[in-house]
C-alpha cells in the first residue's frame, strides 16, 4: 500500500474572520463557509502540485447547517420571503462547494453531518483506491445560540483542516 | 492516472429495497407507477398558500403520517427501513449485528422540528434531535439492529448516491458485511420557501427534458437499500459496478453550463467499473426539470457519449424532488429496470426540448437485455454523482 502523508494542518476560529484577505464575495458567505475557506487557506497548499481534478474535497459538520438554517427561518415573514441566497448556505456541503470553486478543486467530493473522527480514514481511502492524488480535510463545529441548544452544546465557531497526500 | 483498485475489492451486492413516495407505499407500488408512466405529483392543501410559487408536490398519502406527527423523517425513513430489511430478512439473518452498519442521506433530516421550534409548537424530544442527521442515523441504527459503522451524508442532491458510495466502501474496506441505506427528505414550508426564493418552482408541476420546462416539484420520500457483500446473496443479485464523484468548482447554486463537471463524474464512474460508454444499455438521469439542469446534463451526456447516447429517462416528473432521497430511490428504479429489462418512461414529458439527446425514452418499455445502468445525480455546491449497477 501507498504511503499517505499529511502535509498541512490548520485551525481558525471567528476571531481570525476578522484579519481574513479573501475577497469581496467572502463576506457575503455563511460563518461555515467563511470558517473552512479560511482553515484552507491558512494551510497554504500549492494546489497547482497536482491536476485539479485529482485533487478531493472531504468535509464534516458537527451540527451540520444547523445555525445558518435557524438564520434563514427566521426571515420567512420578511417582505418578499426569506434570503434565496441564505438558502443556498442550509446545506453543509455549501462550504465544500464554496472551497471548489475558490481553489478549483473539480476531484471527488464527500460531505458529512458528525464529529471529525471519520475525515482521515475516508480520505486515506480516497487515495488508497485511486480516486484522488490528494485529498483536502475539513471539519467545522459552527453553533449559534439557536442551534447550541438544539445540540446541547456552547455555542461555537471553528473549523480546521488538513491536507492529504500520497507520500 | 493510477489503476482504480474498486475491482479488485470484494463485489457489493442489493440485498432489498422499501420505497415510501408519493406514488405509494412499497417497491410494487413504485413498479406500477413505473410501468404506467404515472405521476405522483398533485395539489395539496399544506402549501396552498401565495408564500410558495407553486403547491404542486410529490407529497405521500396524507394517511401515512399520524396526526400532530413532529417527526416525518424518522417515520419515512422507518417505513422504508422495514421494507428493504423484510426483503433481506433471510441474508440478514445470517450476518452478527456488530457487522451491520447503516448509512443515512438527508439534506435537511427532521427539518420540521425546526418549524415548530421556531413558531412555539409542540415538538418531542426526538423530533428536535432527530435535527440532526447524524442522530437520526444513530437511533435508525439501534432501531434496525445495525451495530456496526454509522454515517450521515449531506451532500445535497447527490446525498443518496454518495451514501450508497459509502455503503460500498465501508464494506469494500472489511468494516461491516451488511449496510443498510436509507435517503429521506420530508415535505416542509422550509424547503418550499427556499425553492419559491430561488423561483425554482415549475407552477405547473415539473417537466424534466420538455421545451417548455420551467422549475423542479419538491417531494418527499424515504427509500432504503440493502447492501451485503456477495458471498451473502445469490449471484443473480443487482451488484454495485462502479461510481464517481466530482464538483463543478463554477456556482454555488448554478450547474455548470458545459457539463463538464458532470461528464468527469461519469467517466470516472465508468473507469472505476471497468466499462466502456458503449456497455451502458440505460441512464436514469438526475433531471429536475429546471431549464439550466436539463441543459447541462444533456451536454454531459454528449460529452461522454458522442451521438450514441444510451436511452436515459427522468422520473422526477413521477416523484417529484425528493432531494436527499432521491439518489436511493432512483436506484432503486434502476434496480427494478435491471430486474424486468425496462426503460422507464420520462412522465409529465410533452415535447423534448432542443439539445436533448434523441434516446430520451418517453414512454416505458420492454427490452430483452439491460447489462450495465447509470444513475446520475447533481446538487448545489455542484457537486455531481455517477453510479453503476449491473447484472450479477
Amino acid at each position: 500500500m501507498d504511503k499517505i502523508v499529511i502535509t498541512a494542518t490548520s485551525q481558525v476560529t471567528e476571531a481570525d474572520l476578522k484579519l481574513a484577505r479573501l475577497g469581496t464575495r467572502f463576506g457575503r458567505l455563511d460563518l461555515m463557509s467563511q470558517l473552512a475557506l479560511l482553515a484552507v487557506e491558512k494551510l497554504g497548499v500549492n494546489f497547482d502540485l497536482f491536476p485539479r481534478e485529482r485533487i478531493a474535497i472531504c468535509l464534516a459538520a458537527k451540527a451540520g447547517s444547523l445555525s445558518t438554517d435557524f438564520e434563514f427561518w427566521k426571515g420567512r415573514d420578511a417582505l418578499g420571503g426569506p434570503s434565496p441566497t441564505l438558502f443556498a448556505y442550509t446545506l453543509p456541503s455549501a462550504a465544500l462547494g464554496e472551497i471548489a470553486i475558490r481553489h478549483k478543486l473539480t476531484g471527488a467530493n464527500v460531505c458529512f453531518v458528525g464529529d471529525d473522527k471519520m475525515l482521515l480514514p475516508e480520505a486515506a481511502d480516497l487515495l488508497q483506491r485511486g480516486e484522488a492524488d490528494a485529498c483536502m480535510c475539513v471539519y467545522c463545529e459552527v453553533s449559534n445560540a439557536d442551534a447550541a441548544k438544539i445540540i446541547h452544546s456552547e455555542p461555537a465557531a471553528n473549523a480546521h483542516a488538513f491536507f492529504l497526500k500520497q507520500g | 492516472m493510477r489503476e482504480p483498485v474498486a475491482n479488485f475489492l470484494p463485489q457489493v451486492v442489493i440485498a432489498g429495497c422499501g420505497v415510501i413516495s408519493a406514488v405509494g407505499c412499497g417497491v410494487a407500488s413504485l413498479q406500477s407507477a413505473l410501468r404506467a408512466n404515472a405521476s405522483g405529483l398533485r395539489a395539496s392543501e399544506r402549501f396552498n398558500s401565495p408564500r410558495f410559487q407553486s403547491n404542486i408536490v410529490g407529497a405521500v398519502a396524507e394517511d401515512f403520517f399520524r396526526a400532530g406527527e413532529d417527526d416525518p423523517a424518522h417515520r419515512l425513513a422507518t417505513e422504508a427501513l422495514q421494507q428493504a430489511r423484510a426483503e433481506a430478512q433471510i441474508v440478514l439473518s445470517s450476518i452478527p449485528v456488530a457487522r451491520i452498519g447503516l448509512v443515512l442521506a438527508t439534506t435537511k433530516a427532521n427539518i420540521e422540528a425546526l418549524e415548530r421550534i421556531s413558531e412555539n409548537r409542540p415538538c418531542s424530544d426526538s423530533a428536535r434531535r432527530h435535527l440532526q442527521g447524524n442522530l437520526l442515523a444513530a437511533d435508525l441504527a439501534t432501531e434496525f439492529g445495525a451495530g456496526g459503522k454509522v454515517q450521515c451524508v449531506s451532500a445535497a442532491c447527490v446525498s443518496g448516491l454518495s451514501a450508497i458510495q459509502q455503503a460500498a466502501k465501508i464494506i469494500q474496506r472489511g468494516e461491516a458485511d451488511a449496510v443498510f441505506v436509507v435517503g429521506v427528505d420530508h415535505l416542509s414550508a422550509f424547503v418550499m420557501a427556499g425553492f419559491t426564493a430561488f423561483k425554482a418552482i415549475d407552477p405547473n408541476g415539473c417537466r424534466p427534458f420538455d421545451a417548455a420546462r420551467c422549475g423542479l416539484s419538491p417531494g418527499e420520500a424515504g427509500a432504503a437499500i440493502v447492501l451485503v457483500r456477495e458471498n451473502f446473496s445469490p449471484s443473480s443479485a443487482i451488484k454495485i459496478r462502479g461510481w464517481g464523484t466530482s464538483n463543478d468548482a463554477n456556482h454555488l447554486t448554478g450547474p455548470s453550463r458545459d457539463g463538464s463537471g458532470l461528464a468527469l463524474a461519469i467517466r470516472a464512474a465508468l473507469n472505476s467499473a471497468k466499462l466502456l460508454p458503449t456497455e451502458i444499455n440505460y441512464i436514469n438521469a438526475h433531471g429536475t426539470g429546471t431549464p439550466y439542469n436539463d441543459a447541462m446534463e444533456s451536454m454531459a451526456l454528449r460529452a461522454v457519449f458522442g451521438d450514441a447516447c444510451p436511452p436515459f429517462s427522468g422520473v422526477k416528473g413521477m416523484l417529484g424532488h425528493t432531494l436527499g432521497a432521491a439518489g436511493v430511490i432512483e436506484t432503486i428504479v434502476c434496480v427494478l429496470a435491471l430486474r424486468d429489462n425496462f426503460l422507464p418512461g420520462t412522465p409529465r414529458l410533452n415535447l423534448p426540448a432542443d439539445g436533448v439527446p434523441e434516446s430520451l425514452v418517453r414512454e416505458p418499455r420492454a427490452v430483452e437485455k439491460l447489462n450495465h445502468v447509470l444513475k446520475l445525480n447533481t446538487g448545489f455546491g455542484g457537486i455531481n454523482g455517477a453510479l453503476i449497477l449491473s447484472h450479477g
